[in-house]
Parts: structure tokens; sequence; C-alpha cells
């Protein structure tokens, strides 16, 4: 079975929905003259969980019809997603322990090949690009007191 | 105070060197924005966030509101060139003036579209200035229980008209309440959905929200699709229009603009769907409908003016209710909210200033956009040719340094890192995750009102039904409810039968 992209927006609302509802009850509803902290994630939570059944009705019904789908996650796409959230990860594991150059060239040198095609060479040339400007910006226009390098473990 | 008093007062705020400077800022930028295909206004508007902590309100405002507006017009420059919309909303305009353009018409189309959109700015600029004080005074007379059934309408109505079906609607703004309810709840200081980490207590930060779903999402989405290349601006020819092109264009200006306007107030329209229906109109009304298509000057005006005015008119809501008919203006409620204002009725009143510095800033800032449009065009058009290997990557690196310089904490980027996956699927999903920042920002509107409104009645949900302006905004809310399930359910039942 594929998960094409209305199945996908079905298991979503429901994971969510079920979610809201567990902790929200947690929080307490209250009563209806005085709601408590966990009325609105239960209501929210309930309003979640009937699209979710909506839409899986729905895609039951154009399932019967015969409808054929396609993945909701082409195979294309996996190399940018992975490679694009793991350079901000990077970034994010870097920058209080090497300070913002050293954060930024991990960013560049990951991201950089989540497009394919890109040259190496022309990479080298984006990241310069990139801490000069970034540098620019932020920390003399803007003044913004980063650590540019550091050694911090 | 009187309307000529308050616009004295916020050309006096709108012409100080720093915000003439943030306004041409804005405006800039809007426009380069609007010419690359694949950075938006609400990418732009989000990255830039994280930076208008240390400018004035004014300043910030002033700016942001420049690149929503600037975005509209440069949009309009690539359909035209290059038949390339950069904004969804300039997509009717490639029809005609596009073709203009192979006419040779270029300049023309250019200069008419800019004309008409300044244009369109000015009368959306004085429809804000005169509709205002009275529109605020009706929204005083608001309670708990109008406004959270204004709310539940303007979340409605958004999600019903967005493509993709109104369940994913629905589901991906629920989806955004929920997130919008983390953090200490407003009544009774509870830790909500904080799971034991103190950056949480706060909430979830706007800014790293808006970067991550749009900024980050964006760009695995857009790394993913085959590009075609942008061809190379040919002759651009005379820049004025022709006596004959002025004649056609005027009327379709009038009724682009008046259209606009009117689209631009209702939550869920859009510039998109004004400039679209604007286009309609005109084809409609046309004594010779055959020519469009061919390069018809009212094909260009009337979208134009129309996408201009809707983008003025939209502040309306946000400005004088606080509550945001579209995405695009939920991030600017949240910028407002970043800077301790809280925009609605008691905006004017309160923070005058700002009211109507912005007001007359949207004004200078269309003429701002005349100045540069016109001359720079071959500026723009070149802009085209850096290559989205390049700009990505550089978009990513000012997502993730601005997130950290919020609190200078690891924390948000990895939060960054949670919203861009969680963007991503909804992508994946064809849910709009525009949809969710308007959940998340009305949500604990929402929530706030609904608790009030259902206290004060002591716990009777009638409220919402006795009062008369609560009781017509709920009939609305489920008119197009209704509208859109039933149709929803005719489309359901014609697939399966088929």
């Amino acid at each position: 079975m594929t998960i094409h992209s209305d199945l996908l927006a079905a298991l979503i609302f429901l994971g969510f929905g079920i979610v809201a509802i567990t902790i929200g009850s947690g929080y307490g509803f209250g009563s209806l003259a005085a709601l408590g902290s966990g009325a609105m994630p239960m209501l929210v939570g309930a309003g979640l969980c009937v699209a979710g059944v909506a839409q899986l009705a729905q895609t039951a019904a154009a399932r019967r019809a015969g409808e054929r789908f396609v993945s909701a996650f082409p195979r294309a796409e996996m190399r940018p997603l992975l490679l694009i959230l793991a350079s901000v990860l990077a970034f994010g594991l870097l920058i209080d322990r090497l300070g913002l150059l050293p954060a930024l060239a991990a960013l560049v040198a990951i991201s950089w090949f989540a497009e394919s095609g890109g040259r190496k060479r022309e990479m080298l040339a984006v990241m310069a690009c990139v801490g000069v400007l970034l540098v620019a910006i932020f920390y003399f226009g803007l003044g913004i007191p980063f650590r540019l390098v550091s050694w911090r473990f | 105070m009187d309307l000529v008093s308050s616009l004295v007062m916020g050309l006096q705020v709108a012409v100080t060197p720093v915000n003439l400077l943030y306004c041409l800022l804005g405006v800039t930028l809007g426009t380069a924005i609007g010419v690359l295909p694949g950075v938006g206004p609400i990418i732009t508007i989000s990255l830039l966030l994280p930076l208008t902590f240390g400018l004035t309100p004014e300043a910030s405002i002033i700016m942001l509101a420049g690149i929503f507006y600037g975005a509209a017009y440069g949009g309009s420059t690539t359909s035209i060139l290059v038949n390339l919309p950069g904004e969804a909303a300039s997509a009717v305009t490639c029809i005609d003036g596009h073709q203009m353009a192979r006419q040779g018409r270029a300049g023309s189309a250019l200069a008419v579209a800019a004309l008409g959109s300044f244009f369109a700015g000015t009368v959306g600029t004085l429809i804000i200035a005169l509709a205002g004080p009275p529109l605020a005074s009706i929204a005083m007379r608001f309670g708990a229980a109008e406004y959270a059934a204004l709310v539940f309408v303007a979340l409605l109505s958004t999600a019903a008209m967005t493509r993709g079906g109104v369940v994913k609607g629905i589901g991906v703004a629920l989806l955004g309440m929920v997130f919008g309810t983390a953090g200490s709840d407003v009544s009774t200081g509870l830790f909500r959905f904080t799971f034991g980490i103190p950056e949480l207590r706060d909430g979830v930060e706007f800014a790293v929200l808006a970067v991550g779903l749009f900024a980050v999402a964006e760009i695995i989405g857009n790394i993913g699709e085959p590009k075609g290349d942008a061809v190379s601006s040919r002759n651009i020819g005379r820049l004025w229009p022709t006596r004959d092109d002025f004649k056609r264009a005027w009327p379709a200006v009038l009724r682009g603009t008046g259209l606009g306007a009117l689209l631009g107030v209702l939550p869920g329209a859009g510039l998109a769907m004004s400039s679209f229906s604007a286009y309609m109109v005109e084809k409609s009304v046309a004594k010779e409908p055959e020519r469009f298509g061919q390069g018809a000057v009212e094909g260009v005006a009337a979208p134009e003016s129309a996408n201009n005015a809707a983008s003025q008119t939209a502040f309306i809501p946000t400005l004088l209710l606080g509550v945001p008919g579209s995405p695009t203006m939920a991030l600017m409620l949240g910028a407002f909210m970043i800077h301790g204002v809280q925009p609605g009725p008691r905006m004017m009143s309160d923070h005058p200033q700002l009211f109507w510095g912005l007001i007359v800033s949207m004004w200078l800032g269309n003429l701002l956009l005349v100045i540069l449009n016109l001359p720079l065009i071959g500026l723009w058009v070149r802009l085209l040719r850096v290559p989205y290997h390049w700009l990505y990557v550089f978009v990513l690196a000012f997502a993730c340094v601005g997130v950290y310089t919020l609190s200078s904490s690891a924390f948000d980027i990895y939060s960054l890192v949670f919203f861009g996956a969680l963007g991503y699927l909804l992508k994946a999903a064809g849910c709009n995750p525009a949809l969710f920042i308007l959940g998340f920002i009305l949500g604990p509107m929402f929530e706030e009102n609904f608790r009030r409104a259902m206290a004060l009645s002591r716990g009777d949900p009638m409220v919402f039904l006795e009062r008369p302006i609560s009781l017509t905004l709920v009939l609305i809310g489920l008119a197009v409810l209704l509208a859109t399930t039933t149709s929803f359910v005719r489309r359901g039942r014609a697939k399966a039968t088929d």
C-alpha cells in the first residue's frame, strides 16, 4: 500500500488529534461555565480526528472508484529533504561549540549537495560569499555579538 | 481627530529618514522577491521577522508591509517580460502581458501595470484611511462572543477557499491551533505541551515556526521540482502607453481596483483570486472578448490593479479587528505582536503614530515602486539569472543565522529542523502550510474569547446565537461550511459513481 497524499493527511490529522486529546485530558476540561486548560486542546483534537476520519472516508470512496494513487514521497525529493534538514541540524550542533563561521561552512557544504549537479569548486565560492555576506549583515551591520570562531566542547 | 490631521501626523512619521529608508528597503526587497520565482513574500517576511526585534515597531512594520505589496508589483514584471509569474497573484497577467511583450509592446504593458497598480494602491490606502474610524467604532462594541465568532468565520472561510479541499484546509488550520495552545495557559498559568522543555514555556516561537514551515520546507520542495530556464529579456519598446492603450486601460483599472478592494477585505479571497476574477470580469464586459489572450491591454490593467488594491485593503481586517484574512496577513499580525502591539479597534487610539504612519508609508511606498519599477526594469530582469542553487544556499544560511539571533540558543535551530520536516510532511499531504500559520495565530485568540464568552454566559453556548452580530457571523460561517461540504459530498459521489 502506497502512502499517497490524502492518506498522509488523514494520518497526520488523526495522529496529532489523538495526541492532543490524550495530553489535553490531563489538563482538565473544566465545566462549560469555567472551561479548563484542557478544553481547547481536547475540542481541537476532536475536530482533528473528525477531519482525519472524513479524509479517510473520502480516500476510501476514491479507492472504490478505482482511482490510482501516487506516493506522497517521490524518490527525487528524498535527497533534498535529508540533506537540507541535516545541514540545518549541523548548523545547530556547531554554532555554540565552534562558532559562526565553521557552522556556516558545514551548512553550505551539506546543503550544496541537496541539488545535484553542483560543482565542488563553485561550492567553495558560495561558501566564501555566504560567510562574507552574513558576517557583514549580522555581525557588523546589526552588531550581534557572535563568536565567529571558538573552541568550546 | 479628523482625517486630514491624522494623515498629516502619519506623514510626519512616514517621512522621517529612518522610516523612509526602511520603506525603500521593504519595497526594493519586495520587488526583487516578486521577480524571483520560488521566493515569495511569505518566505521573505518570515526570514526577516527575527531581524526586526531591534527596530522600532514603525520601521519594522513599514518594511514588512513594503515587502508584501512590493512583491505584487515585482511579480508583474517577469509575467510580462518572460512569461514567468514570480507570484501566484500575477499568473493571470502572463496571458495578455506576455503577448503584448511579444508584439513589441512590453514597455506599454509594464507602464500600464505600474500606473494601474499605483492608482489602485492610492485608492486602497484612501479606503483604509476612510473606513478605519467608523469600522473601529463598530468593532469597539464587539464582546468576547463576537470575537470568537469572527475568528471562527475567518478561519473557516479561509480554510474552505484554499485549494486541496475543505477537509484538508480545516484540518491543517486545526493543527495550527493545537500548536498555538503550547506554552503557559493565559487563564490558569498551567504549562501545556511543554514536555518539560523550558524553552517551550512561552509557547512555540512564531518566527521559528514561520521560517521552518516556509523557508526550509519550500527549499526542499523547490529543489525536487524540475525547473525551466528563464528566457532572457527582449526589447522592451517604448515605455509610455499609446493613447489607444490609455483609453482602453482606464475603465479596466477602475473596475479592477473596485473588485480588488472588495475582495481584499474578505477573509480567504486573497490576491490571486482578486486578479483572476478581475480578468474574468474584463473578459465578460469587453465588446470584443476575442482580443483577450492576443495582447489586450485590459488583461494587464485589470488584474494588476486588482491585486494591488487587494494587497492594501487586506490590512483592514488585520489592523482594525486584529483578525487576519490571509496567511500573509497572519504573518504581519505576528510581526505586530512581536513588538507588543495588539492590532484591533483600539489600535487607532492607542498607537496612532504606528497606524497612520503605516498607512501613509504604504502610499509613499507605492510611489517609490513606480519610480523603482519603470526605469530599473532591466536590472530586475537580470535578477532572474541568479541560479537557484546559489539562492537557496544563501536563504538557508540566512534563515539559520536569523533564527539563532532570536535568543542565541541552539534549541531554536533544532525547532527549525522539526518545523522544516513538518512543513515538508504537510506539503506532501497536499495541505497548505500557510493555513497552519493562520490557525496558530488565531487559535489563542479564539480560545481566550471563547472561554471568556462561555464564562460570562455561565456556560450557556446559546450566547453565540443570542447576540445579533455574533449570530450573523456564525450563520455566515455555517453557510460557507455548508456550501463547501455539499459540493465536496457531491464531488465525492460523482467520483464514486464514475
